[in-house]
């Protein structure tokens, strides 16, 4: 089957972001069925990390990676934090000779990452099947501090009428899925985010003993940074550090901390998360405000650890209240530090729900939970492409 | 696509009163009979209030009370803001690829073209925002953008200072002054407002007029390139800017010229939401606290926008005209209704050129509107969630519940609740027969001042006898919906001069849910009751014993307002609402009313 792929953030191999772990899975389900795309991202990078992702995908038909700062109609609208903009980008792509080319290429599906992609379709064969990575609702994303909440409803508006474009869109998450097809998107399907769990086994605490007892791991994002503020105020320096508790700290969120404290480790980024998971018992995740799913969470629950979380850190992870210690932390932050040093405490309570967590994300987000809803998705569209025997889909995923 | 129904409402900001009520319920009813309904509100609504089905856009920088200042004008930069830009791809022929998705998104947004040469660090420095200026263009920007700020802010603090300083002259300047200021005022007014101002106006402005367009036009002609309602100048569109100084002229002769600045503000932000929500001739839009000046605005906007691009507009007129009776006398005597029959006279001449739909919510307000403009208005139902009440078996214990609802202010007649329980407490409230349950949200004592201290004397009642609902501030609908229901009769103490004409949303509420009401007599609330559904008064002392009458003689009275109820509810729905705006499809409006 011919597939064009787009994935608008540049190089995904690595993954070093939410976004990209969705690419990456993409990518491994087509392989896993056996089909070769051709891949196109906007961005690149460094001679060596382009030679790296091309060597990583270098099973696929072809790779194209499309240069805005070659091209100032792509640049200037791309530099722009704007979804008017990001959507002009885009025009701008199909303008372009070079990449028209491309995109027109003789297609039975087109994938496209976010939904600022859609004027790209003015490119691509019209009889392919047309699949959108809605990856979030992204337009709401665009709206800025000041600006009016009427902004939102129009970008809104333009989102959910581009989704008309497409056979199927793919919405991370139950609620945003369901919030589309209230606002007419009747083509949205919720697929749960495919999560690696290969790794997921060895993630258990060092036999040793924990280095730490708690982690959080995020970005730099706002809802980070006011989350561990948070925490660290009304939880763990009133209520858990006169136990002894040690508190580790990963990812870019430490660069805008201002606390000091010797229980607390900013580590930053670090070269190998899985051995922080390893090294601590229980990670938290005191999360007020998100949307689409929570990955820090998913990945938590994949790595086996406990995760002591908010309503919020749980969205985009249904039905999970055995898995998950979830607690409205600002309701009762002494109830909050009391459940955290109980699984501290107990390290039969953390491997039972290091086992329920890793059964919840085979179940839920693994590669075949994950495999069977695109199946069902893209079955339709491709009846061709799709041999018609489970048994056949099986074998095809073991390859 | 869908046609839409934009459901205007530029007074809604909270839960208070039935606009919020309104708006949900034709939107749900709208939604069932295949439109997508769209709401648009006052600039500062909290959009977490609204179901997320309902697209919501908060635009509108003024209110219809026109009781305080507009509010800033929110920052929507990055959307097309003008309806007039040629909108004629339509998504239908972008998805059949008869026209690129860049072209159809270009009417959309507000863009730089993609095939123009722009300076990309001039263009980045000049959008505000997560950016970093570099150079001294970028310094000078910041330092533009920082010093505006703050003028703005300056502006809208001295604004505010200035209503405030207007209002707070009622509070603490003794009633002598006021009296004497009027007294004087009223003596003076003839030569100084009247006669000396029209000697001036036509000497002084045109010469002004002239002499500022002179200026512009020596600086390279028109000020301003915008949409007509741009607040900076008049319409470069001649039509239009025809409309506009003939309105202007009236209203300003009658010393409204304020309220040709209110049109001016909302026609901008109509212009916007139309651009926004991409409106079109399909589609419908109804305001449902309409004026005069909102009526000029729409007026300008489809004289500009023609009337194959135009959404059909309906308007409807809920605030009464007239204090007494209708008359010609009281037309000449009120200077506002002389102005107002002004303004309508322009719609007259240009009947069969607009999309406009002119309405009411009674008889009453209908045979008002149509004496003073000799327009034809039609009158639509009352939209409410009937179903929302749920039906109430009595048993024959316990005491009977009598509720006041919405807003506690003096034309509602709020301030004679703690009498009626004092009469009623001997005989009926502390034997356990009755208690009340009052819905105390006093929202602007400013205008209510004998409400506040009749909040004070409820205070003083027992809970289990008086209980007070919404005193934190407007109730959500479930809140509210719960105290309709809960009702064995309501209480509609209201002012009958001011509800002479005038539609109740809670009366409407009470004939639904089938409970009894004590109205006022000859009101629309009195015509509206059935025989035995309830009792009217003419005073505090009728209002008394027709509340006695009731508690006394209950049953009979429940058993004549579940009566009503069911033909009630065939005529008034928002589904009937909807499909009303809906038979006006393909018609066009008939204006004069001896045409109808």
């Amino acid at each position: 089957m011919r597939i064009t792929y787009y994935y608008p953030w540049g190089l995904f191999y690595p993954t070093r972001s939410g976004a990209a772990v969705v690419a990456a899975r993409h990518l491994s389900y087509f392989r896993a069925r056996g089909f070769r795309p051709t891949i196109v991202t906007l961005g690149g990078g460094s001679p060596a990390a382009e030679q790296a992702f091309r060597e990583h995908y270098a099973w696929a038909e072809d790779v194209q990676i499309v240069r805005p700062e070659r091209y100032p109609d792509i640049r200037r609208n791309y530099e722009v934090w704007d979804f008017g903009r990001f959507l002009a980008a885009h025009a701008a792509i199909v303008a372009t000779p070079e990449y028209r080319e491309v995109l027109a290429r003789p297609a039975d599906l087109v994938f496209l990452n976010y939904v600022f992609a859609a004027p790209l379709l003015d490119a691509v064969p019209r009889n392919a099947a047309r699949v959108l990575e809605s990856v979030d609702v992204i337009s709401r994303q665009f709206l800025r501090e000041r600006q009016a909440p009427a902004l939102l409803e129009h970008h809104l508006n333009v989102e959910f009428t581009l989704y008309d474009l497409f056979d199927a869109v793919l919405m991370i998450n139950e609620d945003e899925a369901a919030f589309a097809a209230q606002r007419g998107a009747t083509n949205a399907h919720y697929v749960s985010r495919g999560i690696d769990v290969a790794d997921a086994y060895g993630g258990y605490e060092w036999p040793t003993g924990a280095v730490y007892d708690l982690l959080f791991v995020g970005s730099n994002h706002g809802p980070n940074v006011e989350g561990a503020r948070w925490f660290y105020e009304h939880v763990f320096a009133p209520r858990l550090k006169s136990r002894g508790l040690r508190w580790a700290i990963v990812g870019s969120v430490c660069d805008r901390l201002d606390f000091r404290d010797p229980s607390v480790s900013t580590l930053g980024q670090v070269d190998d998360l899985n051995e922080v998971y390893r090294q601590s018992k229980v990670v938290i995740a005191p999360l007020f405000s998100g949307t689409g799913t929570s990955i820090k969470s998913l990945e938590a629950m994949a790595q086996g650890k406990p995760l002591v979380t908010t309503p919020c850190g749980v969205r985009g992870i249904p039905n999970c209240d055995a898995e998950v210690v979830k607690l409205d932390f600002q309701a009762s932050p002494s109830h909050t530090a009391e459940a955290i040093a109980e699984l501290c405490q107990s390290r039969s309570l953390r491997e039972s729900y290091s086992q329920q967590a890793i059964g919840y994300i085979l179940r839920n987000f693994g590669p075949l939970a994950y495999g069977h809803r695109m199946d069902e998705i893209l079955r339709p569209l491709l009846p061709a492409a799709f041999p018609s025997s489970p048994a056949t889909i099986q074998i095809l995923h073991a390859a | 696509m869908k046609q839409k129904l934009v459901i205007l409402n530029n007074g809604l900001k909270d839960h208070r009163g039935h606009y919020f009520e309104t708006s949900i319920s034709i939107a749900e009813a709208a939604r069932q009979q295949g439109f997508a309904p769209i709401l648009a509100t006052h600039s500062t609504c909290p959009i977490d209030l609204l179901p997320d089905w309902l697209p919501a856009y908060p635009l509108f920088t003024t209110d219809h009370w026109m009781t305080s200042p507009p509010a800033p004008d929110p920052d929507v930069q990055g959307a097309a803001l003008s309806p007039y830009r040629d909108q004629a791809i339509s998504f239908d022929e972008a998805r059949a690829g008869e026209t690129s998705l860049g072209a159809w998104l270009d009417g959309r947004f507000d863009l730089p073209r993609l095939d123009a040469a722009i300076d990309t660090a001039t263009e980045l420095a000049a959008i505000p925002g997560d950016l970093t200026y570099e150079g001294w263009r970028g310094r000078v920007l910041e330092l533009t953008h920082g010093g505006l700020d703050w003028l703005r802010r300056g502006i809208q603090v001295m604004q505010k200072l200035g209503w405030c300083g207007e209002r707070l002259q009622f509070y603490f300047a003794p009633p002598c002054v006021d009296v004497g200021f009027r007294r004087l005022g009223n003596t003076l007014k003839t030569p100084l407002l009247l006669v000396i101002p029209r000697i001036l106006q036509p000497r002084f402005y045109p010469r002004l007029e002239q002499r500022l367009a002179e200026v512009l036009q020596g600086r390279g002609g028109a000020a301003s390139s915008g949409s007509d309602g741009g607040l900076d100048g008049l319409s470069p569109h001649a039509g239009t800017r025809r409309l506009m100084e003939t309105a202007r002229a009236r209203l300003t002769e009658h010393k409204l010229g304020h309220e040709f600045d209110h049109a001016r503000r909302f026609l901008r932000d109509l212009e916007r939401l139309l651009a926004m929500a991409d409106i079109g001739p399909r589609d419908h839009v109804l305001l449902g606290t309409a004026h005069y000046r909102e009526m000029l605005a729409i007026d300008w906007l489809t004289c500009r926008l023609g009337a194959d691009r135009s959404p059909s507009f309906h308007l409807e007129f809920r605030h009464p005209l007239f204090h007494a009776d209708p008359s010609e006398a009281a037309v000449e005597a009120s200077e506002s209704l002389r102005a107002q029959r002004g303004v309508f006279a322009l719609q007259r001449e240009r009947a069969d050129e607009r999309r406009i739909w002119l309405y009411t919510d009674t008889d009453e307000l209908r045979d008002e509107y149509e004496l003073l403009t000799a327009l034809r208005f039609e009158v639509l139902p009352i939209p409410f969630r009937a179903e929302l009440i749920t039906p109430r078996a009595r048993s024959t214990h316990g005491p009977l519940t009598l509720v006041f609802l919405g807003d506690a202010r003096d034309e509602k007649g709020f301030p004679w609740l703690p009498d009626l329980i004092d009469q009623l407490m001997d005989d009926f409230v502390r034997p356990g027969r009755v208690r009340f349950r009052l819905q105390a949200t006093l929202g602007t004592p400013a205008y209510n001042p004998k409400s506040a201290p009749a909040l004070a004397r409820l205070r003083l009642f027992g809970t289990q006898q008086v209980e007070l609902v919404g005193l934190d501030g407007p109730l959500p609908p479930e809140k509210y919906y719960e105290l309709v229901s809960s009702a064995d009769v309501v209480l509609l103490p209201y002012d009958r001069n001011r509800y002479r004409a005038a539609s109740s949303g809670t009366l409407a509420e009470a004939i639904g849910g089938g409970r009894p009401a004590i109205v006022p007599a000859d009101s629309w609330m009195s015509t509206q009751l059935a025989p035995g559904a309830g009792e009217t008064f003419h005073d505090f002392e009728s209002f008394v014993a027709g509340t006695r009458r009731v508690i006394e003689n209950f049953a009979q009275y429940r058993a004549a307002a579940d009566a009503h109820r069911r033909t009630w509810l065939q005529r008034h729905s928002p589904a009937a609402l909807v499909a009303a705006i809906r038979a006006k499809q393909g018609t066009a409006p008939s204006r004069n009313r001896n045409a109808a």
